[in-house]
């Protein structure tokens, strides 16, 4: 069925686009993966500006999160202190992402910086989750969630001055930290339309050392708001969201998520990691063919604003 | 049941110059050597909208041939190249084109070239080839022609460009019938729509014909809101993904 986008101003086939979320909601139901990283660059096939896509999928993150983080919010897992300079980081990020995006786009270069942050980004999220798959299929361990963090930070990061406690977390670190972790989310969210939770989550896990039972939670009560607001500067700014899009996305991805939900208890963790792992590696596959084979048509044509 | 209401609107009209022309003399004073008109004089893009056909109807002195040329609204337009670099395939060069049809259509009776001679053609942009490719960058001939051969490949791969001409439907001696397919990414906008009357390789009568093709309904004022409020609309699109994550919270718990 085609469905005609009101700001994207072309039709597009709405059922393989509500599939496609609801399978995005079924991983991000089963394993706890934002799942924007495969939205965005579907969207981008399907020949939607990518302009419209990372903006309109940005709305679809902030219902994903917000889905995701009142169970969190029950239990207590979230360091709300930490999670609120890691937003105010993610407003500034919001900012130089939508500039950046706006000054790439005026070079006409937006595609291309875009598929190339992804294939980055996809192929270390892939190999490191293939890596970690051999590792516990070789060695089965008991992974504990955990109020404490063994890791040793780093100590020039112990260093860094304005620190503050945080006592939630049992932490004394510089506020500089979660206010840049959370500015790198807001470019990743307006740039390329993810939550960055991939990126995220390990960052606060290994740079700042929080306890391991906190991270999901803070870094998904960020993302409410550093996605809001990317929606909000997308909508006013370029005015690239698009809220028949956004409700299919959305949809497809609530149903998703309960189906992924009721499914976790019964599907092995090892089976849905390989299967999101291999997911991950076609897609940056499919994307580093089409940055370095030789494309069918050198040429493309965009209509300028009227004269 | 529009269409049936014009054709008879269309017929007897000319079966009206058609009688008093039996009464006279032929061929004297005849003004009207086309009468032309449209189906509808708007297309609305709905949300199911995927492509619509644009038809038009019309009589005319019956040794005369008929060209129709149907134009979007006009845009300058960039065609980039990609090139090959170290980090794989990106766009370099660039040539803009200003003022061209987003749309253009002919339909015709005969061959262009047999209607018309080249200076004509291109004075009233008449076919594909006699569009003005007006490069804006200085360029040397041989790229301005690879970019425009580009650019009519890249519009054509859209169906927004067509270098084929569209069928003209005779329908009996006079009537005749053109109906253009507009595609699913017809760009929006203000149309128009010239239909040319000819007689020995010269233009001796010019219909000219307006619609819109535009948003209605829902995708309008949605358009509208986003455009004139965005602040509202951002905000609206924040609310709408904040309940349904609420939603699907609940969900969770219930199921």
């Amino acid at each position: 069925m085609q469905i005609y986008l009101p700001i994207a101003e072309m039709a597009v086939p709405a059922e393989q686009i509500f599939m496609v979320s609801a399978f995005v909601g079924f991983l991000s139901g089963a394993l706890g993966v934002g799942g924007g990283f495969l939205t965005t660059p579907f969207l981008i096939f399907l020949g939607i500006p990518p302009s419209v896509a990372v903006g309109t999928q940005a709305s679809q993150l902030v219902a994903s999160s917000t889905a995701g983080v009142l169970g969190h919010l029950k239990r207590g897992a979230v360091d709300t202190k930490i999670g609120g300079l890691m937003l105010v980081g993610g407003f500034v990020g919001s900012v130089n992402g939508i500039w950046l995006f706006k000054v790439l786009e005026g070079l006409g270069q937006i595609d291309f910086v875009i598929s190339y942050l992804y294939i980055l980004l996809l192929g270390s999220i892939g190999l490191s989750m293939l890596f970690e798959i051999i590792k516990t299929a070789l060695k089965p361990q008991n992974q504990m969630r955990s109020e404490f963090n063994s890791f040793k930070v780093h100590p020039w990061i112990l260093l860094l001055p304005y620190k503050m406690r945080f006592p939630r977390s049992k932490l004394y670190i510089s506020a500089i930290m979660p206010f840049g972790i959370g500015m790198l989310g807001g470019v990743l969210a307006t740039l390329l339309g993810i939550g960055g939770g991939f990126i995220l989550v390990p960052a606060m896990i290994y740079i700042l050392g929080m306890p391991t039972l906190l991270v999901a939670g803070t870094s998904l009560f960020q993302m409410i708001f550093t996605t809001s607001f990317a929606v909000m500067m997308h909508a006013t700014i370029n005015q690239t969201v698009d809220i028949v899009l956004a409700i299919i996305l959305i949809l497809g991805g609530v149903l998703g998520a309960q189906v992924g939900a009721s499914i976790s208890r019964y599907l092995k963790d090892i089976w849905a990691r390989i299967i999101l792992a291999s997911i991950v590696i076609l897609v940056c596959l499919k994307l580093t063919l089409d940055v370095f084979l030789t494309p069918e048509e050198l040429f493309s044509t965009v209509h300028l604003m009227s004269p | 049941m529009r269409k049936y209401v014009i054709l008879i609107g269309v017929f007897l009209c000319v079966s009206g110059s058609v009688l008093q022309a039996t009464a006279q003399p032929l061929s004297v004073n005849k003004t009207q050597k086309i009468v032309t008109d449209m189906v509808v004089d708007h297309i609305d893009i709905t949300t199911g909208f995927n492509g619509a056909k644009f038809e038009m109807y019309g009589a005319r002195d019956v040794d005369g041939d008929i060209i129709v040329v149907l134009r979007g609204p006009d845009k300058d337009m960039n065609v980039r190249r990609k090139e090959k670099s170290w980090a794989g395939w990106r766009y370099g060069k660039e040539v803009q084109f200003s003022r061209l049809p987003s749309f253009y259509r002919v339909a015709s009776t005969k061959p262009l070239e047999e209607l018309l001679g080249p200076d004509t053609l291109s004075e009233h942009e008449i076919g594909v080839p006699s569009l003005p490719f007006l490069a804006r960058s200085v360029e040397q001939d041989n790229v301005i022609t690879l970019f425009k051969k580009a650019l009519i490949r890249n519009q054509q791969s859209k169906e927004l460009l067509s270098p084929h001409l569209t069928h003209i439907t005779s329908l009996g001696d006079r009537f005749f019938k053109v109906s253009f397919y507009l595609p699913h990414n017809v760009p929006v906008g203000e149309y128009t729509v010239t239909v040319f009357y000819l007689e020995d390789q010269k233009i001796s009568a010019m219909n000219h014909h307006d619609f819109v093709v535009e948003q209605v309904g829902t995708n309008y004022s949605i358009k509208m809101f986003a455009e004139e409020s965005p602040l509202l609309y951002g905000a609206l699109c924040v609310l709408l993904a904040l309940l349904a994550g609420w939603v699907s919270n609940r969900l969770k718990r219930i199921l």
